[in-house]
């Protein structure tokens, strides 16, 4: 019983059904989606844990799998995270009280003079649906919000994104001042005109091609903080 | 018409060889100064009080595009065109989305708690901007050259202007006869829009286009979808190529704007786009650019469907090789031109070719 909620709940996510109302994905039209069986999932005594685990998180990185492989796109995989989020809006008092932990804070911005939020918006539900807690600054994020935010949050990992060749230059002035605030802040960096070369000479610790890459990376962190 | 370009009439018959697929047009993205003095002598306006009238006072900004008109090269194929763009889709602002000028650029802003209902207000004061606009600008330009028209943007990428681009993403699945039906309404604003556009920018029925160094001896717009690079071929075609069709029917003359590596998928559904004359190509950040041995195969591709193609950021070294490679017929490249000297070198291999 336990398991095959978990494997509906994964189905849910993977497909993109948030809810029994939703119409998509057509041949679960009708059915319960991953909000109604989340509720019943925890009802059952499913662990919150596994829940967030072995359906959330593994269905969201198949999600990522076939998002890279182009074997979905950008709208499917929005579905996908709106169908995470439903269910995570149930685990949100077992985070509060610590019964269920997640990998870590992602604080991420879009970098000041830059409103573009597609970018951001996708990393940040993909590193929500990986287990870490989102903290997202929005759109033309100043330097000093950054740095406030990671004042607030030392342990965190900033994301920044730009994604006009115009705007990517102000993020190096935002990794130096959170460096200055916090020298062990890690940052990543993303957005369509980037480069890792790029990221690497204005001080970023990592450069993110796309969601999945950034995820690695940010597991990665976690693993290290936790050891 | 008496232009600022002494060789206008050569470069019209360059562009009218170019849109049937023949020839060489050579060009630039913009304007370089020329050397020596301008046209004529044009004092240059007092320097702007803010960003909002550096953007948006018509007075303002006619008169320093005047002034920048007078010191412009148009060597080679260079356009007299004067930039009175507003924003990349500003079409949006005519149905509710708000401009905000800043150093670089325009900005467009969601339209707040949008309705969905896609609606063009003829009080608008964006819509009163664009016409007060282009009339001073070309009042101002008393036929020393041409305006050109606005980069409103249509389909998709306005959709997206006005209700952000993750709600209409998860609209073509969950919403997607509603989004047919606004892609649908947004076509037809963008169709009276661009004609009452037309009218006061035509130059004897002449056109230019903003950007891209685009003119044609009628109705002239460059067709694009950004936002394409995150969806399906499947839902391009469903939801962008019928759109782009109407427009490529009801307008004249017609250069699709393939931008990005991931757009490319959609390349061999635009090439069936019947009426559409050419596309131009651009790689990208992080990628080489147009002249790039790279593309030299996509160039083909489109020229072998028989549209023209549209090159950008060539350097003077990449120009031969390019023309060597891809043939000397249905081209138009814009280098990267830092000097005239530069023109004179690149006309100088051109003209072997032309």
């Amino acid at each position: 019983m336990k398991l095959e909620l978990i494997n509906k709940l994964f189905e849910c996510v993977e497909f993109g059904k948030i809810n029994i109302n939703s119409p998509y994905p057509p041949q679960m039209k009708g059915l319960p989606g991953a909000d109604e069986i989340t509720q019943e999932a925890l009802v059952a005594g499913v662990n919150p844990d596994e829940i967030l685990n072995r359906a959330l998180i593994a269905a969201m990185n198949k999600v990522g799998e076939k998002f890279t492989e182009k074997k979905i796109f950008v709208p499917q995989m929005l579905l996908s995270a709106k169908a995470m989020n439903a269910s995570m809006n149930h685990l949100k008092p077992y985070f509060a009280d610590g019964s269920v932990k997640r990998k870590g804070v992602f604080i991420v911005g879009t970098v000041f003079g830059d409103l573009h939020d597609i970018g951001k918006n996708l990393l940040s539900m993909m590193v929500e649906g990986a287990g870490w807690e989102v903290i997202d600054l929005g759109i033309d994020v100043n330097t000093e919000a950054f740095v406030e935010k990671v004042k607030e949050y030392p342990d965190a990992v900033v994301g920044i994104s730009a994604l006009l060749t115009t705007t990517m230059v102000n993020i190096e002035p935002v990794i130096k001042a959170i460096k200055q605030a916090s020298p062990a802040t890690k940052v990543i960096v993303g957005g369509a005109p980037l480069t890792a070369a790029f990221a690497a000479s204005i001080g970023a610790d990592a450069y993110g091609k796309n969601p999945r890459e950034g995820i690695i990376w940010l597991d990665l962190q976690s693993q290290k903080m936790n050891n | 018409m008496m232009t600022w370009k002494s060789n206008f009439d050569e470069t019209k018959k360059h562009y009218l060889d170019w849109w049937k697929g023949k020839g060489i047009v050579l060009s630039m993205w913009e304007h370089l100064f020329k050397e020596g003095e301008p046209y004529e002598e044009i004092p240059p306006p007092p320097r702007h009080k803010d960003i909002n009238q550096f953007w948006f006072d018509p007075e303002w900004r006619s008169d320093y595009l005047h002034y920048r008109m007078s010191r412009n090269s148009y060597m080679a194929d260079i356009l007299p065109v004067a930039n009175a763009q507003l924003g990349p889709g500003s079409l949006a602002s005519l149905l509710g989305s708000e401009l905000e000028g800043r150093d670089d650029t325009i900005w467009i802003h969601p339209k707040k708690d949008f309705d969905e209902t896609i609606q063009f207000d003829e009080d608008n004061r964006w819509w009163k901007l664009h016409q007060d606009l282009l009339s001073a600008v070309k009042k101002r330009s008393e036929g020393k050259y041409m305006v050109g028209c606005p980069d409103l943007i249509e389909g998709l990428d306005v959709l997206a202007s006005l209700k952000g681009p993750d709600n209409v993403l998860v609209d073509l699945i969950l919403e997607p006869e509603r989004t047919l039906e606004q892609l649908a309404e947004i076509n037809k604003v963008y169709f009276d829009v661009f004609d009452r556009i037309y009218d006061i920018i035509n130059m004897e029925g002449e056109m230019a286009f903003c950007y891209f160094s685009l003119w044609a001896p009628g109705k002239v717009s460059k067709l694009q979808v950004d936002l394409s690079i995150m969806i399906s071929e499947e839902d391009f075609r469903h939801f962008c190529l019928p759109f782009l069709e109407e427009q490529t029917r009801q307008i004249d003359y017609t250069l699709y704007h393939l931008d990005g590596v991931d757009a490319i998928r959609h390349l061999d559904a635009v090439l069936e786009l019947k009426e559409l004359n050419g596309v131009q190509w651009t790689p990208g950040y992080g990628q080489p650019q147009g002249g790039n041995s790279r593309w030299y195969d996509l160039y083909k591709r489109v020229l072998a469907a028989g549209k023209s193609v549209m090159i950008n950021w060539v350097t003077l070294d990449e120009l031969e090789p390019l023309i060597d490679h891809v043939g000397n017929q249905g081209l138009h490249i814009n280098v990267d031109f830092k000097s005239e000297r530069e023109i004179e070198k690149a006309l100088t291999i051109v003209d072997k070719y032309r």
